[in-house]
């Protein structure tokens, strides 16, 4: 479990985490600098807006939201290779780089390009990703080696999916219902500078909705959370109205910290819900081929090889445990049944 | 037997559009995945794993990454510092070298190296001269300890990188290499003066950046000596590990 965390932090925090290190803000410091201003025990006010706006009011990651935002339009058109060429602008170790890895997948997948479109889901299903990988990225792969009659691959896909992802959709559709879990208190006893990265959320990531760091008002509400926390240490017992306004204010926010996870984690859950639907169908629709398929003449099948290499590229086997620096680095060759074929039963 | 598989697909099909799964996805209620029924049905059926393995379709990866230091029409620098093992048995000798290797394609590289040698007596050495030392002290006859000592050498080579790889040492990164085979030939200046020098070997170079290798190599070197009573010819390996400066 470390592992993936730890891979994905490496890939990420290479970029994001550092680029976005001199602009982040520290609650803790804010709120020391808030305690020196509060002088006389009546006259005190308590307002994280400031604070928010200087933490979370800029756009973070936005060249590559907008290069991701115009590969779905281009994607949306049916103007795939534009798409796929957009998808490539997000650069690897961007924190929407694995959405675009995946919905590059798709591109090609529509493109009934299945060779480039498994190439895709290889990196997302790798073993740094499948636990923290979008359950569609499983689609993506068991769907192209349905089309490609990998029917044995859509099997281990679903065996795949069943390992690494029933622990994390199971803990999110509870935290639909609940809104809380022990990794959300171990995230927000450690949480101090925002805007979040992964990094901050640590092995937390793993039962959480994705990208959850990300979203502005879970970020909001856990930094009037904490900013509030830090400043009832800090301020004298004795000054009871500021006292009560920090206790509203951490309890108001605790309450909405809540309910945006339980909002989040439903939406994912509705997700997961019909890509569970959909991985069924194929699981179904596979076990039917490989009774027709089993007896298809060698005649049926068309074999693609490998592309021609140059000197200045280096070969590897895929032994199914890719370094870091190896992923989105993969190419497939399959052997794969006519599309055009029509089954008998 | 075929229609017995198909009513039986026919079944799972439709309990599965009437599993729970099926049965919530109500639009506007919030939807519930049920684990046993939704997802735990997924794969791992062995048989239908034996089956599917019979059927021809397959999918092969592999991965193609780029090289990190493009060595095409590239020159790289560099110094080494390296060792004579064999050779004269009184002799050790050392060397600095510089070379200039100018990378025709990433397979291919031409260089040229010079090698100044710095020699000292082995403990053979050392005890033979004091041995003829002290027999000439003595009056007596002495042994003629003839030495002809390396000093410098130019070479031009060869290199050949037929093989790749990479490794990653105590995680401080991903470092790719190439191991080489080298031949050339070229000029030894020798105490006695000038003789020709031909080499052959095989090394490892890393390109520790997009600018900096490092390179480790091992070669056997032939050439000959001029002693008292006549010309000799040597076989010597010398180990040398250098860095690099790619431009």
């Amino acid at each position: 479990m470390k592992k993936a965390v730890l891979a994905i932090s490496l890939l990420i925090s290479g970029m994001n985490s550092q680029s976005l290190a001199a602009e982040r803000v520290s609650v803790s410091e804010w709120v020391k600098t808030w305690t020196q201003t509060v002088t006389s025990k009546k006259a005190a006010t308590f307002t994280t807006s400031a604070l928010e706006k200087k933490a979370l009011g800029t756009c973070s990651d936005c060249e590559s939201k907008e290069a991701l935002q115009k590969a779905r339009s281009l994607y949306a058109q049916g103007k795939y290779d534009d798409a796929i060429t957009a998808y490539n602008e997000i650069p690897r170790g961007n924190t929407y780089w694995l959405m675009a890895v995946e919905e590059k997948g798709w591109a090609q997948f529509r493109k009934e390009n299945f060779e480039k479109a498994l190439a895709q889901s290889k990196t997302l299903l790798a073993p740094q990703f499948a636990e923290i990988a979008n359950s569609e990225a499983f689609l993506l792969q068991s769907l192209t080696q349905l089309k490609i009659c990998d029917y044995k691959g859509v099997f281990e896909t679903h065996q795949n999916f069943k390992e690494k992802q029933k622990s994390r959709i199971m803990e999110v559709q509870n935290l639909a219902q609940t809104g809380w879990n022990d990794s959300l208190t171990r995230f927000l006893k450690k949480a101090d500078q925002f805007p979040l990265t992964l990094d901050d959320m640590g092995d937390s990531v793993q039962r959480l909705p994705l990208l959850i760091y990300k979203d502005l008002e879970f970020q909001k509400q856990a930094l009037r959370f904490k900013a509030s926390e830090r400043a009832l240490s800090l301020v004298d017992a004795q000054n009871l109205t500021l006292v009560q306004t920090l206790e509203k204010i951490n309890t108001e926010s605790f309450r909405a910290l809540k309910k945006r996870v339980q909002e989040l984690a439903q939406t994912e859950t509705n997700e997961n819900f019909k890509i569970i639907q959909k991985l069924n169908l194929v699981e179904v629709e596979a076990i039917q081929r490989v009774h027709t398929d089993i007896n298809l003449s060698e005649e049926l099948y068309r074999k693609s090889k490998f592309q021609k290499v140059t000197d200045d590229q280096l070969v590897f086997m895929d032994d199914g445990k890719p370094w870091i620096d190896e992923l989105d680095k993969f190419e497939v060759a399959a052997k794969s049944c006519n599309q055009g074929i029509r089954r008998k039963m | 037997m075929k229609n017995l598989n198909f009513l039986w697909l026919t079944l799972i099909a439709c309990s599965l559009m009437t599993s729970p799964a099926g049965a919530t996805s109500t639009q506007g209620t919030p939807k519930q995945i049920n684990a046993a029924d939704d997802i735990d049905t997924l794969g791992g059926n062995k048989a239908l794993m034996e089956m599917a393995q019979k059927v021809r379709s397959t999918s092969r990866s592999r991965i193609v990454q780029e090289r990190i230091v493009d060595r095409n029409n590239t020159l790289e620098f560099g110094l080494s510092y390296g060792s004579t093992f064999g050779g004269d048995a009184y002799l050790k000798t050392q060397s600095i070298g510089a070379a200039v290797d100018f990378h025709i394609t990433p397979r291919w590289s031409l260089g040229a190296r010079y090698y100044d040698f710095g020699n000292s007596l082995t403990s053979e050495g050392k005890r033979i001269f004091a041995e003829a030392r002290t027999a000439y002290e003595v009056g007596g006859r002495a042994t003629i300890v003839d030495i002809d000592s390396p000093q410098n050498a130019t070479l031009a080579v060869v290199n050949w990188y037929p093989i790749y790889g990479k490794t990653s040492f105590l995680d401080m990164g991903i470092t790719q290499f190439d191991v080489y085979l080298l031949a050339g030939g070229g000029n030894m200046t020798l105490t006695s003066g000038n003789t020709s020098l031909l080499t052959t070997g095989l090394g490892l170079g890393a390109w520790l950046s997009k600018h900096v290798s490092a390179r480790a190599e091992l070669r056997y070197q032939k050439y000959e000596d001029q002693l008292v009573t006549g010309t000799r010819s040597l076989d010597t390996v010398v180990g040398s590990f250098g860095l690099g400066w790619i431009l």
